[in-house]
């Protein structure tokens, strides 16, 4: 039963949500409300991935 | 919204301790004790596939291949390359080069040409380079035969430079190395400390820092060649410099996007510290990953870095650069005081002019992959990797769209967001042009 309700949540929150990329910090960019992260996951690992 | 991940996004897998070189800047923690050619840890054929499980469990899209030197397990490098291919995994390896022979190349280039390498040089100059790594005679010109050998059959190869004081004044030789051998980017990276090593007289000043990366984006137009940093540099180092806006875009990403897998199956937060959160051949990596929340929640971000306007996109720089004696968790290059008169829009980085052409027909690439999240998903694919954080709303229009073979263009996406204001059509057209650079989103001649 909770698992339905959390759902049921979901799917609300989903009808009122613009689609948006989702910053893995948090961090602003100057000019709009875009993120900052330029999908560098990784540290000692190959360059910027796409 | 910052996104909190379920599991690692990328992986480091330190198959083994050993390593044929002896580097005066080596990071990993084991080697001032061990610095002999034979491996004390190692992982086995077994444990690596109760590792890649793990990973596939866990919906992890990368690994990296690191150690020790991976090339000393050959076999065991080329046992996870084909575990990791039936399992969708995404491979990069960390490697000096040296141990790779040349039936290696061909081995890679012929069965696993998706996997890029990431190879370590410390000069251009022989001699240096043999000198600084610790490495025999003869060790340089063979890795140079064997980069090249790798670009003419098509694998993806970058450069690593560590930066020290000593090799400070090779970078543009090395640059110019890279440029003619082909690789994908070079990058020039300052060496860090290591609790074990006593002598840190190696690491460069934060003037030195600064001045490599000027160096490295005046090389950059100058060869025309891709460069990078492979670390994380603490904003307030370099806020007042024309390198800012190139390279204030890596982060500490340790227990947030990555962890390390030591070669006896301890979990780490990052491949340069000693601290393992747990044992993945014994523990499932979601409850390991579960006591790393700390490194998630900014548990080890500096107080002095509290209040900073930058400290979302920073989190105080490099963890591994607070192990010097008397710094108060603070960076060793992090200096506050640059922050005095920089407005909070000098901080923030500007998005990339880049616009990519819209087309008028896309739709969802048959490999783009969900990973269910708090806030959405994680949309990635392995071939090439791609990757993106998008919220609840997006992942249910694209997951939808690739159910139903749904073709559409901007307009109709726009339509479907839910964007009312000025400001929200124009991240999602953005988004929508995202999608489309990292090869989520395809045109119908791209099938």
């Amino acid at each position: 039963m909770k698992e339905e309700v959390r759902n049921d949540a979901v799917e609300e929150s989903e009808q009122y949500e613009v689609f948006a990329e989702v910053s893995l910090f948090n961090a602003e960019m100057v000019g709009s409300n875009e993120n900052a992260d330029c999908s560098c996951f990784t540290c000692d690992g190959n360059p910027c991935v796409k | 919204m910052a996104a909190k991940l379920s599991a690692p996004v990328d992986v480091q897998i330190e198959l083994t301790q050993a390593c044929n070189w002896q580097c005066r800047h080596c990071y990993n923690y084991w080697r001032p004790h061990n610095t002999t050619t034979k491996p004390s840890q190692h992982l086995s054929r077994d444990k690596l596939l109760c590792v890649v499980k793990e990973l596939v469990a866990n919906q992890v899209p990368s690994i990296t291949i690191t150690g020790g030197e991976p090339f000393s397990q050959c076999g065991d490098v080329f046992a996870l390359l084909k575990m990791t291919r039936e399992a969708g995994i995404h491979v990069s390896i960390n490697t000096n080069m040296s141990l790779v022979r040349e039936e290696d190349v061909e081995r890679l280039a012929n069965e696993y040409n998706d996997v890029s390498l990431l190879f370590s040089l410390l000069s251009a100059d022989a001699t240096e380079h043999e000198r600084l790594a610790g490495a025999p005679t003869g060790t340089h010109t063979q890795v140079i035969e064997r980069v090249a050998l790798a670009i003419q059959r098509g694998l993806q190869v970058s450069l690593n430079m560590v930066l020290m004081h000593e090799n400070l004044h090779a970078i543009e030789n090395t640059a110019r190395l890279a440029k003619r051998l082909g690789v994908r980017a070079f990058c020039a990276t300052k060496a860090l400390p290591n609790t074990h090593v006593p002598n840190s007289a190696f690491l460069l000043s934060a003037e030195e820092v600064r001045w490599s990366l000027i160096e490295l984006m005046r090389l950059e137009q100058l060869l025309n060649i891709s460069v990078d940093i492979l670390g994380c540099y603490p904003r307030c180092l370099f806020v007042d410099t024309e390198t800012y806006q190139r390279f204030s875009h890596r982060t500490c990403v340790a227990g947030y996007t990555t962890v390390t897998i030591g070669a006896d199956g301890n979990v780490r937060a990052c491949s340069h510290m000693e601290t393992d959160y747990g044992n993945i051949l014994h523990e499932p990596l979601a409850n390991i990953w579960q006591k790393m929340v700390g490194w998630r929640e900014g548990e080890f971000i500096p107080e002095k870095c509290r209040g900073c306007p930058a400290v979302a996109a920073c989190r105080g720089g490099c963890r591994v650069n607070t192990l010097v004696p008397g710094l108060q968790n603070m960076d060793i290059y992090a200096d506050p005081r640059q922050l005095k008169n920089i407005s909070r829009e000098q901080l923030t980085p500007r998005l990339s002019e880049k616009v990519n052409e819209i087309a008028m027909k896309v739709e969802v690439c048959s490999q783009a992959r969900f990973r269910s999240e708090s806030f959405g998903a994680l949309v990635y694919r392995t071939n090439p990797l791609a990757l993106v954080l998008v919220n609840h709303s997006t992942a249910t229009f694209l997951r939808t769209a690739i159910e139903k073979g749904e073709v559409f263009d901007l307009p109709t996406f726009l339509e479907r967001s839910g964007a009312r204001t000025d400001n929200e059509r124009q991240s999602v057209e953005r988004l929508y042009q995202k999608l489309i650079w990292k090869g989520f989103l395809i045109t119908l001649s791209e099938r």
